[in-house]
């Protein structure tokens, strides 16, 4: 099953390719119903999970608000439990200077325990 | 008994009138976005667009912008989710931002339960006395233990307005009466960089 969901006016691209295990998610999230927005990610995991034991996650964000940033966390926390922490890995993309962006992505990687790759990109107009 | 709409209009109004007088009043200052009523989702998603555009053309660094936007999509939301309602069925909440030569003001107000506020001023109160690292280790806690609510909140509404403000954060608590009263939060955002 692939998985995609199609840029909203607060919320992300995010799409899923169940042969390769790769989540891509890039946009800015701050929808309010933000548990619905992202549950169909869970239901991709356990569908991946039946046939690949490792996932990658790579994520890009512009902006997200804290409500977003539980919900987020909480799904990668869902992975780290189908798959363990040594099988998933995560590429942390954030525009040049974006502090607040690669700080999230710092404290989920102390949370989770796993290792993310950061990468800084050229800002866009 | 629910307060007539006519008092809780009168109430929030008078708020919001003060605060916008107050912020016309200094020369250098002007309010560059304002509404009182109810706010949409729409209307929240246009207002954080119109605001980021206004500051990039006013010249602030890009940084100052995002926080400002993080501001205010954690306290437009917050108004959302936790206004509460007059007899009428609506939520009476306003908003307004002043320009100054150095900070940035933005005023928020809704409707909350006289039984919360307590709880809500010793919660903002805990946070103003706290350092910038005990606000992150607050942060990072609820973080942790992170639950969202059915109305969609996380708890980090504050922390993070605290946190992108880097300044105390203030407050009116109006009573309209024992049920009901008019909360105003105001946050400061510098427009450089503290040192």
């Amino acid at each position: 099953m692939d998985l995609l969901i199609e840029h909203g006016k607060n919320t992300p691209k995010i799409s899923g390719d169940s042969n390769s295990g790769i989540l891509v998610i890039e946009g800015s999230s701050f929808p309010e119903n933000v548990r619905k927005f992202y549950d169909p990610i869970n239901s991709w995991f356990d569908t991946i999970v039946k046939n690949s034991s490792r996932v990658s996650i790579d994520c890009k964000f512009y902006y997200m608000a804290s409500s977003s940033i539980i919900a987020l966390l909480k799904t990668l926390k869902y992975a780290e439990s189908l798959f363990g922490a040594s099988n998933i890995s995560i590429k942390w993309r954030y525009e040049e200077d974006d502090d607040d962006i690669r700080k999230i992505g710092e404290d989920f990687s102390y949370l989770l325990g796993i290792k993310f790759e950061f990468i800084e990109e050229p800002e866009e107009d | 008994m629910k307060a007539s709409t006519n008092t809780v209009v009168e109430v929030c109004n008078s708020r919001y009138q003060k605060i916008y007088q107050e912020y016309k009043n200094t020369d250098s200052d002007k309010t560059i976005n304002s509404h009182f009523g109810e706010f949409s989702q729409d209307l929240v998603n246009t207002i954080s667009n119109d605001i980021e555009m206004f500051m990039l053309d006013s010249n602030d660094k890009k940084g100052t912008v995002k926080r400002m936007f993080s501001i205010l999509v954690e306290g437009l939301q917050n108004i959302r989710l936790h206004g509460e309602k007059g007899k009428d069925g609506h939520q009476t909440s306003f908003f307004a931002i002043d320009q100054g030569s150095d900070t940035y003001k933005i005023a928020l107000g809704n409707l909350i339960y006289s039984k919360h506020n307590e709880n809500i001023e010793s919660r903002i109160t805990e946070i103003n006395k706290m350092t910038r690292e005990e606000v992150k280790s607050l942060y990072m806690e609820v973080l942790t233990n992170g639950i969202i609510s059915n109305k969609g909140g996380a708890g980090l509404g504050f922390i993070t307005m605290a946190m992108k403000s880097g300044n105390n954060l203030d407050y009116f608590f109006d009573k309209i009466n024992d049920e009901l009263s008019c909360f105003t939060l105001i946050i400061t955002l510098d427009r450089k960089k503290k040192a």
